[in-house]
């Protein structure tokens, strides 16, 4: 019986603490009404021990363990206030009455990861990865790894420059996009994005991949809405004087028009021909008279022009888009630039002339001027089924060069003035029909320079070369393509057609000579191209034949006599590019094509090159053969930010005219000789990058190593000479905390060359470092310094340090800044090179240290 | 109160005036890009209030597979499948990133794809046709689309989902009721202090992160149930991955779109279908259910539309089923 009672009691007392609560009742509001969806939860000590939701009735009802402890129930809502009610644990009815809420739910937007890939597109968010110094979108695009921008504003990523730069997906600068990486401010933007396998062409998208990557910048939403842009204004004072500089750009992006204005003046540093430089159609006109200017431009050596060049440069460019439908667009691009700018250095050359060595020692005082107007227009139509291209480009370069040259105590004046104009039109219709493609294509192009003039004065000597030429230019291709599964052929016919006129007289010392030519240039090819892609698109090849003819034919306007040339063309071509994983990519390359003069090589009459050196044609056409094999590795972990680009090329180049080379005390000629010779090239570079988002650091590391072998006729002796390169280059910038952010880069380099069982080498290193510090947020206070190390030769080396000191305060929309050029004051800059058997040593005056302050306000 | 009242009624007349000029999925569309005519116009019902907002970044951890997209040649559409998968210990997983939206109010939720929410955020604006077409545009060239929508306690103790199995929509109901075991972890999720549950469903461990502080039972795609807003998920395998990444006041109200062809079904059968299929491919499509096909081009590959209704997203990336059971 007894233990009978005592399991009654444990059976009663284990029920008792097993035993499940209520708690029910209901939820309204201070009128009185019901309400839904109110979460209701029962917590002890931070543990949940049960909840549920009020339905339309308003009620709820929570089941939970009994126990001896208090817990709260607690009401909440997402319009009315939320309500703890302490309770026991033991069933109970619990009605409450809920106040509404006055206050909303705090909004929040994360901040976006810092990359992101998405098939074939690599996007960065800019804010994460620039830093505080970074004013304008090309100083925050150096942060991202991968990317690499040059001093001219040229961007690449992985080693392969870009095709094709939009703002917004809208091409308005074609490839003058420095004017925007110098002119957006790096706030402006949200992410660059990387297209990789870029098809610019809609209806191009499923014929294979390429190998062109473009880059897309995205703005944020208050660039898109309302004007954006900045004005500049800076005055100072240096060794040469007054510095100034005053400049604006105003933008409008987003709706159907897009804008860019921009204009600047200045003489504190060059920045025209940079600013409004067209990366993928040169505003250059390289027509062929130019060889007739000489080289009065001077040298320039590896040393931004910052330190040494004294500029006046102005440039005003505007640039417009207009969206008339989702496919057609219409756009303008047309700027004027001025620059002029003039410097100072010595030479010390050194010819290679058989048994004993000729040296020249020189003191040059160059200035350039040029003019450079230009204006496109383009009419685009880019549906997923035709294409419409219709481009005109007019562009005009005005070049004038002088040359102040002393030469052992006696004076020389050399100048030289080019003019020349191209205008160009080009149509370009494709049409997709099913699985047929069809292309044609006309371009008609006339340069003309019709005054290239050269002359000098000095050293008892005067000389006059005058010279022009004209060009015109027609192309035509029909093409088409069909895709099948896997393969695509593809069946190009182009035929070009140059009409060439070029003329010259040269007045200098007991020569006189006068040449006029006329020549028509042709070439017909079929370049058939089969396309194979695997069922993963992951390999892709490619092969093509150049097939057909070149002809020639250049008349004598002098003397009647005619020479024709017809030249037949089989060039092989292939490519290979294999994407082994999401993470690597291979491309391969090799090809071999035929290599043929112009109307220049049928030009007897001799040309100076400069008052020392003539040039003289033998008037045999040059005919060669190009091969080359390049292979090409990609590695990247983008989530990681770890990039790693490699590349190695093979090539030799075969022709029938040998360089030749006769070095007297005050003369060299240079000609050519009818002799076979090859030159070979191997080159190899590579480049590592990564970046540590918690401490905003990145690292880079690159090599660059090279040789060549070619053959030159020195004083009528051929001599094999051989040349080498090596450099290492690296970069670190790191900003590990709020106050202070740090970068250091540099390369080391050595060149050399042998010959004749003689080799010499110049070494050259370059150590910079930039320290920024922030005592407040909006001041900056910062110091960056070069140190360059150059082989002048043999045992003589020259240190040099550079340096530069600055403040920079930013307030609301204005930043005041005042720098300190030259800070050490130093004076000039040396280094040596090789050029075949010959050594230049150079030596360059440096501006002085300078004082800038300048406000830029931005929109 | 009043203000509600207002706000309901300003959205109801701007709902019925924009729906005049809104067009979905016309039946039997050309072979051309989909033009929006207004005679092909559809309407929406509305499902209920939304008072915020929640964007999720959707992820998925896949790989680069070795089945080819389809291609179709006339009339005949055929599957070619090319190498097989790419052998083990070769690195080849990629991470594919979707935008998706919930909506929430006091009683109702939806979960879909953001392009799917902007088309019906500019109706609910009024936003021109031409603007809304090109929304429309938008979604058929886009190469990354979730496709599902899910509309969380409607009814009331249930879920409705809409998804795609080509070349047909469908919709199925199921209860809105998860097992969850509370965790003792905590962290912070889009900027709220956040405790961890975890619970089991269709055939996958699914841990979430919730925040008490935001007072909705409801979460990403179909997690829901818990006394706070579920602003990241995962399965145990780390393939999906649901992420908030962004909480705002409502734009406008949720909405289901009109679809005379949508297809009831069982939750049970549709995912064994969608299995089978692999995902949204023309996979074992009877060719005779096929009456037109559009192709669109896009950076990472393509679409197609079939029917005029559902698109294909051509990829060589293997898709990963969200529910295994």
């Amino acid at each position: 019986m007894r233990k009978v009672v005592s399991l009654l009691i444990l059976l009663l007392a284990s029920y008792a603490l097993s035993a499940q609560i209520v708690i029910q009742g209901s939820v309204r509001d201070e009128e009185g009404v019901a309400i839904a969806g109110v979460v209701v939860s029962l917590q002890q000590e931070g543990k949940t021990l049960g909840y549920g939701t009020t339905g339309k009735d308003g009620r709820y009802r929570l089941s939970v363990q009994a126990g001896k402890d208090t817990a709260t129930v607690i009401f909440n809502h997402l319009t009315f206030e939320k309500l703890e009610v302490p309770t026991t644990l033991e069933s109970r009815n619990l009605d409450v009455i809920l106040r509404e809420r006055s206050e909303t739910l705090k909004e929040v937007t994360v901040t976006a990861p810092v990359v992101k890939l998405r098939g074939d597109t690599l996007s960065f968010w800019l804010p994460a990865l620039a830093a505080r110094e970074d004013y304008t979108l090309e100083d925050a695009m150096k942060r991202i790894p991968g990317i690499e921008v040059d001093e001219n504003g040229r961007i690449s990523y992985q080693g392969r420059a870009i095709s094709h730069f939009y703002i917004d997906g809208v091409d308005i600068l074609g490839g003058k996009y420095t004017l925007a990486t110098r002119g957006i401010s790096a706030k402006m933007v949200d992410q660059v994005e990387i297209l990789d396998n870029h098809h610019s062409v809609k209806m191009e998208r499923n014929s294979g991949r390429t190998n062109e990557v473009a880059m897309n910048i995205k703005l944020n939403k208050e660039a898109r809405i309302k004007p954006t842009g900045s004005s500049e204004a800076r005055a100072g004072w240096g060794s040469e004087g007054f510095l100034g500089r005053i400049g604006g750009s105003l933008m409008r992006f987003g709706g159907k028009n897009q804008t860019i204005l921009s204009g600047k003046l200045g003489n504190d540093a060059q920045f025209a021909q940079s600013e409004t430089s067209d990366y993928f159609s040169s505003n250059q006109i390289s027509g062929k008279a130019s060889t007739f200017a000489g080289s009065v431009s001077g040298s320039s050596p590896p040393l931004d022009a910052r330190y040494y060049l004294r500029p006046m440069d102005a440039y005003v460019s505007l640039d417009a888009s207009h969206k008339q439908s989702d496919d057609v667009r219409l756009k303008l691009n047309s700027h004027y630039a001025y620059s002029y700018g003039t410097y100072d250095y010595s030479t010390r050359s050194d010819y290679y002339a058989g048994d004993n060595v000729v040296t020249l020692q020189e003191v040059f005082n160059p200035s350039s001027k040029s003019h450079v107007p230009s204006i496109g227009l383009d009419y685009q139509l880019n549906s997923e089924e035709r294409y419409l291209n219709e481009r005109f480009r007019a562009t005009a370069n005005f070049i004038t060069n002088a040359m102040a040259t002393m030469r052992a105590d006696d004076p020389l004046d050399q100048s030289s003035s080019i003019r020349a104009i191209r205008l160009q039109n080009s149509l370009d219709w494709r049409k997709l029909i099913g699985d047929r493609r069809f292309y044609f294509n006309n371009t008609i192009a006339w340069t003309s320079s019709p005054s290239v003039k050269y002359s000098f004065a000095g050293l008892g000597l005067t000389g006059l070369q005058d010279g022009f030429s004209h060009n015109l230019r027609v192309n035509q291709r029909i093409s088409t393509a069909h895709d099948w599964r896997r393969l695509t052929l593809d069946l190009p016919l182009n035929a070009t057609i140059d009409y060439d006129r070029i003329g010259n007289t040269l007045d200098f010392g007991d020569i006189t000579a006068q040449g006029s030519l006329a020549g028509l240039n042709g070439a017909v090819l079929f370049s058939p191209l089969l396309r194979w892609r695997s069922p993963s698109k992951q390999l892709q090849i490619d092969l093509r034949v150049d097939l057909g003819g070149k002809g020639l034919s250049v008349r004598d306007r002098f003397t009647g006599n005619v020479d024709k040339h017809i030249l037949p063309v089989l060039d092989p071509n292939f490519s290979l590019d294999w994407t082994a994983t999401a993470r690597s990519q291979f491309r391969l390359s090799a090809s071999s094509s035929r290599t043929v003069g112009d109307i220049m090589d049928f030009l007897r009459t001799p040309v100076m090159s400069s008052y020392r050196s003539i040039r003289q044609s033998p008037g045999i056409l040059r005919d060669g053969r190009n091969s080359r094999i390049s292979l090409a590795y990609d590695w990247k972990r983008p989530i990681e930010l770890w990039f790693f680009h490699s590349d190695v090329m093979a090539s030799r180049n075969k022709t029938n005219l040998r360089s030749s080379q006769t070095v007297e005390t005050d003369q060299i000629w240079n000609t050519s000789i009818p002799e076979p010779v090859s030159s070979d090239g191997l080159t190899f570079s590579g480049s590592l990058s990564k970046r540590f988002q918690q401490t905003s650091t990145k690292l880079m590391v690159g090599i660059r190593a090279g040789s060549n072998r070619n053959s030159i006729t020195q004083q009528g002796r051929a001599i094999d000479y051989k040349g080498d390169n090596l450099r290492f280059n690296w970069e670190a910038s790191s900003a590990p905390w709020k106050w202070i952010s740090l970068s250091y880069r540099g390369y080391w380099s050595r060149t050399g060359s042998s010959y004749l069982g003689n080799r010499t080498a110049f070494v050259t290193q370059t150590h910079s470092g930039t320290l920024s510090l922030f005592p407040v947020t909006a001041l900056r206070v910062y110091f960056d310094t070069d140190f360059i190390r150059t082989q002048i030769t043999g045992d003589l080396f020259k240190n040099m340090a550079l340096g530069k000191a600055g403040i920079e305060w930013n307030k609301d929309k204005i930043r005041y800044s005042l720098l300190v050029h030259n800070v050490f004051d130093t004076r000039s800059y040396a280094y040596s090179i090789f050029t075949g058997l010959d050594t230049f040593s150079y030596n360059y005056a440096l501006r002085g240290r300078e004082i800038l302050f300048s406000i830029t306000y931005t929109l | 109160m009043v203000r509600k009242l207002l706000v309901t009624a300003f959205f109801a007349l701007s709902l019925s005036a924009s729906f005049t000029v809104y067009a979905q999925n016309p039946v039997g569309a050309s072979a051309k890009p989909i033009q929006r005519e207004k005679a092909k116009v559809a309407g929406y019902d509305r499902i209920g209030d939304a008072l915020y907002e929640v964007i999720y970044e959707y992820r998925v951890r896949t790989t680069v597979s070795g089945k080819m997209s389809t291609r179709s040649e006339g009339s005949t559409i055929t599957v070619r499948s090319g190498q097989p998968e790419i052998p083990e210990g070769q690195d080849n997983t990629v991470s594919d990133t979707y935008s998706t939206i919930l909506q929430f109010g006091t009683e109702r939720a939806r979960f879909l794809d953001y392009l799917a929410y902007k088309v019906d955020s500019l109706a609910c604006a009024g936003a021109p046709e031409d603007t809304i077409a090109k929304a429309y545009n938008d979604i058929d060239r886009s190469a990354f689309y979730f496709d599902p929508v899910i509309f969380q306690n409607w009814p009331e103790g249930s879920m409705t989902v809409d998804d795609v199995l080509v070349p047909g929509t469908f919709t199925y109901s199921e209860n809105m009721t998860h097992e969850w075991t509370f965790g003792d972890d905590q962290k912070e999720v889009c900027g709220y202090p956040c405790q961890e549950a975890k619970t089991s469903y269709g055939g996958r461990e699914w841990t979430v992160w919730f925040a008490p502080s935001i007072p909705s039972n409801v979460g990403p795609w179909k997690l829901g149930g818990l006394p706070g807003l579920i602003l990241e998920a995962q399965d145990a395998e780390g393939i999906h991955h649901f992420t908030a990444t962004a909480l705002r006041k409502a734009a406008c109200p949720i909405v289901r779109v009109q679809d005379a062809g949508r297809d009831k079904t069982q939750r049970d059968r549709f995912i064994q279908r969608k299995k089978a299929s692999g995902g949204n491919s023309l996979n074992n499509i009877p060719t005779e259910s096929i009456t037109s096909i559009a192709v669109f081009k896009n950076d990472n590959g393509g679409t197609i539309k079939v029917n005029g209704r559902v698109t294909v997203r051509m990829t060589n990336h293997t898709w990963i089923p969200l529910e295994l059971e």
